[in-house]
C-alpha cells in the first residue's frame, strides 16, 4: 500500500504540473460551456417564436414534444460532447505510460519493488480520478442552468453519470494506446480511433450480417451512452464499463509482459 | 546453445538489508551475479551475444563499450525488464526473468540525469523513490534525510528537479539509487554531460560508497572506470570482449582497441 | 576472469525461406503499421459512404495479407526462439489476464443484461411500466407468444428510448423483443406495411411473421404500446350508448372542448359506441351495457328521464356527467338513487387558481375511495384535475344498495352557491354559514334490485373528460376506471400509461438573462481559471 500511495502522489504531481492536463480540462469546461450555451439560446428562440400571439401561448399546445429542454438541449449537448471527449481525453491519457517510456522513467519505475500492476492500478487510478474531475467540472454550468427546467435532480445523475462512464471508458481506451507505445503522439491517434470505432458500430450495419451486427452493436460505446441520456441507468451498462475498465487493466499489464519479449 | 534453467528466489522475495552499509561490509557485501551465454536479440539483430560474466560480490565493476555495444541491454536482462533471447543471469542465484521482484528488492538503479521527473521536487522524488521501494512513515523520512545530507542536496531540497543543474540531477539520481541500501546498485552514466567541477562531485559521491555493495558503473569513460571500478569488461557488438581487474585491462596501450573489437584479449 | 572464446556467435533462428530480395522488402520496420494503415483507410470510406468501393477492396486486399504476414513472422520468431518457453509463459500469464478479464466482463454484462435490473431516473419515469401495459402484455401472452420486431434505421436517433421500451417489456417475460433493419425483411415489411424506421410491430403466436396476428406501432411510446396491446386483448365488446338530444358533450369532436379523445379511448379499450337521441324514443336500447349521459346543457325531456329510470330498474348501468350551474333534470332521477347533488359549486381551498378562474374552483383531488374497484388503484400523489364542479350527498335508497364517494375534495372544501363569490372572498374564509368538509366529487352506487344490478357512477363535473383535460394527471384513469367499473367489466381497470410526449415542465423557457449570467458566471469563468492555473504551472516550470 505504501508503494501505491508513493506512485499515486507521484502521479498526481506530475500530471498537474504539466500544463497539457490543465489545457484538457479548460478545453472540456470550455466546448461544453459553449456548446451548451449555444443549444439553450436556440432552443429559448424556438420557445419564443411559439410563444408570440399568431402562434399562441406555452399554454396552448402549439409547441411540438420534440422542442423541449430535454430532447432540444440536452440530448445533443451530450451527443457533441460524447464526441468531443473521445478528442480530448487521449491528450490527457496518451502520456500516462508513452511519456514514461520517451523520458526513460519507466526502467526507474520498473527497477523499484513497484509491481507492474501496481503501476498500471496507480495510473489508471490517477486518470480516472482526472477524468472525473474534468467531467465534474465541465457539468457544473449545464446543471446548474437546467435544474430548474424541469429535467430533475435524478435525471441529471443519470446523464453524468453515463458522461463520466463515457468519458472513463475512453480513457481506458487511451490508456491502453499510451501503454503499448512509447511516441505519445501515436498513442493520442490510436486512442481517438480506437475510441472513436468502438463509439458506435451504426456504420457497419449495412454490411454484416444481422447477427454480427448484434454482437457489434453490443459492444458500441454509444447505445449505453445513449440510454443514461434518457435517464435510464441499466446495471448491465455500469457492469459494461466496469469490465471494460478491467479489461483496459489486464490490456496495459500485458504491456509490460510484452515489452519483457519483444523489448 | 541449451536453454540453462533459471532459478527462482529460494524463500520468496528478499528484504532489503535495513543494517547501516558498514555492517554490511563487514558481512560480505553486495550481491554475487552470474551471466552464462546469456544472448539476446532484436529480430535479426543480436544485442548481446552469448555472454559468460561473473561479478563478485562487493565489486565495483565497470561496463565498458561504446554506444550500441549492449550494455543497456545486459543491465535491462539483469534488472528484468527484458527477458533473454537465451542463456540466463542471476542474482544471488535467483533469475530476474522468473523472479524480477526478488532482484528489484536488492536493487538501486540511477539512470541517466534525463530520465527523471523534472516537476517532482528533490525531496517529493526522494519520499517517492523511499515509498516505491517499500519504506513508509519515520523509515522513510530518516532515509530521505540521510540521502539528502549524504549527497549534499539540503540547499535545493524544495526546488523542482528540473530546474537544477545537471550535477544536482545526477546526484539526486544517485541519492534515490542508494537510498535504501541496496546491496546492487547500477548507475548509467554517472558523469556523462558534467563539468569537470561536477564530475569530480559525482566521482566523489560514488567513491565514498565504494565497498559497500557490488556496484555496477555502465559507462564509456575510461577515466571514470579506471577511478572508480576493481573490474571492467568490455562489450562490443553484444561480446563481451575484455573482462579483467581495471588496470589490467585499461593500462594497456591503446585500450580504445577493444572498444572497437580491434583486439582479442587472449 | 571469464574465458572469452565462449562467448561464441549464437545460433540464429531459422526465418521463412524466402527470396532475398523479397525477404528485405518483408522484414522492412513498420510492414505492419502499413498494413493497419491499408486497412484504416480502407475503412474511411465504407464508414463514410456506406459503401464498399475498389479503393476500400484494393486498401483491405494489401492490409490484410501484410498484417497476417507480421503476424505469422513474429509468431514463428517467437517459436524460434531458444528462450521460446520462457516467452510464452510470460505472454500467456498476461495474456490469460486479459482473457480472464474478458470473459468475466461478458458473463457478469450478460447475466446483468439477462436479470433487466434498471433504474428509471427519467424526469417523467418513462420507462416504469404502467400497470395497465403489464396486465395487457400478461393477458396478450396468454393467447401465445408475444413476439416485438423494431424495425430500423441504423443512425435513426429515436431507437434510443423505443429500445429501452422494448426492453423493459421484454424484462417481464411476456415478449421477445428483436431488431431488424429496415430493407433487410423486404416480406415482413410488405405484409406489415412498414414504411419508416422506428417502427414497432407486435406479433401474436408462432409461425412465419407474415402469418401471425399483428399490430403495428408507428410511433412507439408507451401509450401507443399500449393501446395496440389492448387491440389484441382478447374480449366481447361492449356498447356504450351515448345520450344525445339536450346539448350533450360531442365524442365526434376534436377541439378542445369536445369529446374525441374519450370516444377514442371508449374504442381503445374494447367498446363499441352508439350514439342516439333520447328524446325521439322511450326506451333504451337492449344491447345497450352502459348509458353515457355527458354533461346535458338543457333539461331532458321527461320522457327521456322516464326511459333512463326505466331502464336502471331493469338493472342498467349509467355513467352521468353533470356541470355545476345547469340543471338537466339528471340530478332528481340521481337523487331517487341516493346521489342527490345540490346546485353549488365546490370550493377547495387546497387547489391553486388556474387558468384565470378564482381560486379554489378548480379541485385538484388526490382523495379516493381505497377499497372501490374503480378507484383502488389510485393513490394520493396520482391527482385529478376538476374544472368547476358539483358535489353529491350520499344516502342509501335501500338498506342493500351501495353508495359511495369515489374522489373528494380536502377536508376544507365548501360549497358556494355562486361561484363569483370567491372572486371577492379568500376560499380559506368561507362565509360562517357554510360548513366545510371533504365534498364528494364523484359518487357511484350499486343497486341489486331483481335479477340484474343496476350501477351509477356521477361526476359533479364533465370539462374533466374534455379533450384539453382528459389526459391531464389521471383523469383518463379515473373516467375509464370508473366506466369499467359501471360496465361491469372491473378486469379493465388499471393505470395508463401517460402520454409517451413530454411534460409541459420541459417546453418553458429558461430566461435568458439568467441563462446568459451562468454561462459568463460559471461557464466561461471557470474554464478562465483553469487556463490561469495550468499558465502559471507552466511558466513555474519554465522558470
Amino acid at each position: 500500500m505504501t508503494r501505491l500511495r508513493a506512485l499515486v502522489r507521484k502521479e498526481v504531481i506530475v500530471l498537474f504540473g504539466s500544463p497539457m492536463a490543465w489545457i484538457a480540462l479548460t478545453l472540456v469546461a470550455l466546448v461544453t460551456a459553449l456548446i451548451f450555451y449555444d443549444h439553450l439560446r436556440i432552443y429559448n428562440q424556438i420557445l419564443f417564436l411559439y410563444a408570440t400571439s399568431t402562434m399562441g401561448g406555452f399554454e396552448s399546445d402549439t409547441v411540438p414534444d420534440y422542442i423541449n429542454l430535454r430532447d432540444t438541449v440536452f440530448f445533443p449537448v451530450m451527443e457533441t460532447l460524447g464526441i468531443t471527449l473521445l478528442g480530448i481525453i487521449p491528450l490527457v491519457t496518451m502520456r500516462v505510460f508513452a511519456e514514461e517510456r520517451a523520458r526513460g522513467t519507466d526502467e526507474l519505475l520498473l527497477t523499484t519493488r513497484l509491481s507492474p500492476g501496481a503501476i498500471v492500478v496507480a495510473k489508471f487510478a490517477v486518470a480516472y480520478a482526472f477524468v472525473t474531475l474534468a467531467m465534474v467540472v465541465s457539468f457544473v454550468y449545464p446543471a446548474m442552468a437546467v435544474s430548474r427546467g424541469g429535467v430533475g435532480v435524478q435525471h441529471l445523475l443519470s446523464v453524468f453519470v453515463g458522461l463520466l462512464l463515457h468519458a472513463l471508458a475512453v480513457a481506458s481506451i487511451g490508456l491502453v494506446c499510451s501503454a503499448f507505445t512509447k511516441s505519445q503522439l501515436i498513442a493520442a491517434i490510436a486512442g481517438f480511433a480506437a475510441g472513436f470505432v468502438l463509439w458506435d458500430f451504426s456504420w457497419a450495419g449495412p454490411f454484416v450480417g444481422e447477427r454480427l451486427f448484434a454482437v457489434l452493436d453490443a459492444i458500441s460505446i454509444h447505445p449505453r451512452y445513449g440510454a443514461f441520456s434518457e435517464g435510464v441507468v441499466r446495471v448491465s451498462h455500469l457492469v459494461y464499463f466496469a469490465g471494460l475498465a478491467c479489461v483496459a487493466a489486464a490490456l496495459a499489464r500485458l504491456s509490460f509482459d510484452w515489452r519483457r519479449v519483444a523489448g | 546453445m541449451s536453454q540453462q534453467q533459471p532459478q527462482s528466489a529460494p524463500e520468496g522475495p528478499a528484504e532489503i538489508p535495513a543494517e547501516p552499509a558498514e555492517r554490511s561490509r563487514e558481512a560480505g557485501s553486495g550481491v554475487r551475479i552470474e551471466a552464462r551465454g546469456l544472448t539476446r536479440r532484436f529480430g535479426p539483430h543480436v544485442a548481446v551475444d552469448a555472454l559468460d560474466l561473473d561479478i563478485e560480490r562487493g565489486t565495483a565493476f565497470g561496463l565498458l563499450g561504446a554506444n550500441g555495444a549492449g550494455k543497456t541491454t545486459f543491465i535491462r536482462m539483469l534488472t528484468g525488464i527484458l527477458l533473454p533471447s537465451a542463456g540466463t543471469v542471476s542474482v544471488d542465484g535467483i533469475s530476474p526473468a522468473l523472479d524480477p521482484a526478488a532482484v528489484r528488492a536488492r536493487l538501486g538503479f540511477a539512470p541517466e540525469t534525463s530520465c527523471l521527473y523534472p516537476e517532482l521536487r528533490v525531496r517529493g522524488f526522494l519520499h517517492f523513490a523511499a515509498g516505491a521501494r517499500g519504506l513508509s512513515g519515520a523509515e522513510a523520512e530518516t532515509a530521505v534525510e540521510a540521502s539528502l545530507e549524504r549527497f549534499h542536496l539540503e540547499e535545493v531540497t524544495k526546488r523542482p528537479i528540473g530546474q537544477l543543474s545537471k550535477g544536482f540531477q545526477q546526484r539526486v539520481s544517485l541519492a534515490q539509487a542508494f537510498l535504501h541500501e541496496p546491496p546492487l546498485v547500477i548507475v548509467d552514466e554517472p558523469t556523462s554531460g558534467l563539468d569537470p567541477l561536477q564530475q569530480e562531485e559525482v566521482k566523489q559521491v560514488l567513491a565514498d560508497r565504494r565497498g559497500r555493495c557490488t556496484l555496477i558503473l555502465c559507462t564509456h569513460d575510461l577515466g571514470d572506470a579506471r577511478e572508480l571500478t576493481d573490474e571492467v569488461g568490455v562489450l562490443h557488438a553484444g561480446r563481451l570482449v575484455a573482462h579483467g581487474p581495471t588496470p589490467e585491462i585499461l593500462d594497456r596501450p591503446e585500450p580504445l582497441r577493444l572498444f572497437r573489437g580491434e583486439e582479442d584479449p587472449a | 576472469m571469464a574465458d572469452p572464446r565462449s562467448n561464441r556467435p549464437s545460433d540464429r533462428p531459422s526465418e521463412p525461406r524466402l527470396d532475398r530480395r523479397w525477404q528485405r522488402w518483408l522484414d522492412t520496420p513498420g510492414l505492419g503499421l502499413i498494413g493497419a494503415l491499408a486497412l484504416a483507410f480502407g475503412a474511411i470510406p465504407v464508414i463514410w459512404t456506406d459503401q464498399l468501393p475498389v479503393f476500400s477492396l484494393v486498401n483491405f486486399a494489401i492490409g490484410t495479407p501484410i498484417l497476417l504476414w507480421v503476424l505469422v513472422r513474429g509468431l514463428r520468431r517467437l517459436r524460434n526462439a531458444s528462450a521460446a518457453s520462457l516467452y510464452r509463459r510470460t505472454l500467456l500469464r498476461g495474456g490469460a489476464l486479459v482473457a480472464g478479464a474478458l470473459v468475466l466482463a461478458v458473463a457478469a454484462e450478460r447475466l446483468a443484461e439477462r436479470s433487466g435490473a434498471q433504474f428509471d431516473w427519467s424526469a417523467e419515469r418513462l420507462y416504469e411500466l404502467s400497470p395497465a401495459i403489464l396486465e395487457g402484455l400478461e393477458a396478450v401472452s396468454a393467447q401465445g407468444p408475444i413476439e416485438a420486431f423494431l424495425y430500423r434505421d441504423a443512425f435513426d436517433p429515436r431507437i434510443r428510448s423505443t429500445r429501452l421500451l422494448l426492453g423493459a417489456m421484454s424484462d417481464t417475460g411476456h415478449l421477445e423483443f428483436d431488431e431488424r433493419r429496415l430493407d433487410a425483411h423486404p416480406d415482413e415489411e410488405d405484409c406489415f406495411a412498414v414504411g419508416s424506421s422506428n417502427t414497432i410491430v407486435l406479433t401474436l403466436g408462432s409461425g412465419p411473421p407474415c402469418q401471425r396476428r399483428f399490430e403495428r406501432v408507428d410511433r412507439p411510446t408507451e401509450g401507443t404500446l399500449f393501446e395496440a396491446l389492448f387491440r389484441m386483448r382478447p374480449f366481447d365488446r361492449q356498447t356504450v350508448v351515448v345520450a344525445r338530444g339536450a346539448g350533450e358533450g360531442d365524442l365526434q369532436d376534436p377541439g378542445e372542448t369536445g369529446y374525441s379523445g374519450l370516444g377514442e379511448a371508449l374504442l381503445t379499450e374494447g367498446y363499441r359506441v352508439r350514439e342516439i337521441v333520447l328524446a325521439a324514443g322511450d326506451r333504451i336500447p337492449e344491447d345497450a351495457d352502459v348509458v353515457l349521459v355527458l354533461a346535458p346543457q338543457r333539461e331532458l325531456l321527461p320522457g327521456s328521464l322516464e326511459a333512463l329510470d326505466a331502464y336502471l330498474a331493469k338493472g342498467g348501468r349509467l355513467m352521468a356527467f353533470l356541470e355545476p350551474g345547469i340543471t338537466t333534470g339528471l340530478e332528481e332521477l340521481l337523487s331517487r338513487y341516493g346521489l342527490t347533488s345540490p346546485d353549488a359549486w365546490v370550493v377547495d381551498p387546497a387547489s391553486a387558481s388556474l387558468e384565470g378562474d378564482a381560486p379554489g374552483l378548480s379541485p385538484l383531488a388526490f382523495r379516493y375511495a381505497a377499497r372501490h374497484p374503480a378507484t383502488e388503484l389510485l393513490s394520493g400523489n396520482q391527482m385529478t384535475l376538476f374544472r368547476g364542479t358539483r358535489a353529491f350527498e350520499l344516502r342509501k335508497p335501500e338498506p342493500e344498495d351501495d353508495i359511495d364517494g369515489l374522489v373528494y375534495s380536502s377536508r376544507r372544501g365548501w360549497l358556494a352557491d355562486d361561484p363569483s363569490l370567491t372572486e371577492t372572498r379568500d376560499p380559506k374564509d368561507p362565509p360562517s354559514d357554510v360548513t366545510t368538509d371533504y365534498q364528494v366529487l364523484v359518487a357511484s352506487g350499486r343497486y341489486p334490485r331483481g335479477e340484474n344490478e343496476a350501477r351509477i357512477v356521477a361526476f359533479g363535473d364533465a370539462h374533466l373528460a374534455s379533450n384539453r383535460y382528459l389526459r391531464a394527471l389521471f383523469n383518463l384513469d379515473l373516467v375509464m376506471n370508473a366506466l369499467h367499473w359501471t360496465a361491469a367489466r372491473d378486469s379493465g381497470v388499471t393505470i395508463r400509461p401517460k402520454n409517451g410526449g413530454v411534460s409541459r415542465g420541459l417546453q418553458f423557457p429558461i430566461p435568458l438573462e439568467n441563462t446568459l449570467t451562468l454561462f459568463q458566471g460559471l461557464g466561461l469563468l471557470v474554464p478562465q481559471l483553469l487556463l490561469a492555473a495550468g499558465l502559471l504551472t507552466w511558466a513555474r516550470t519554465r522558470t
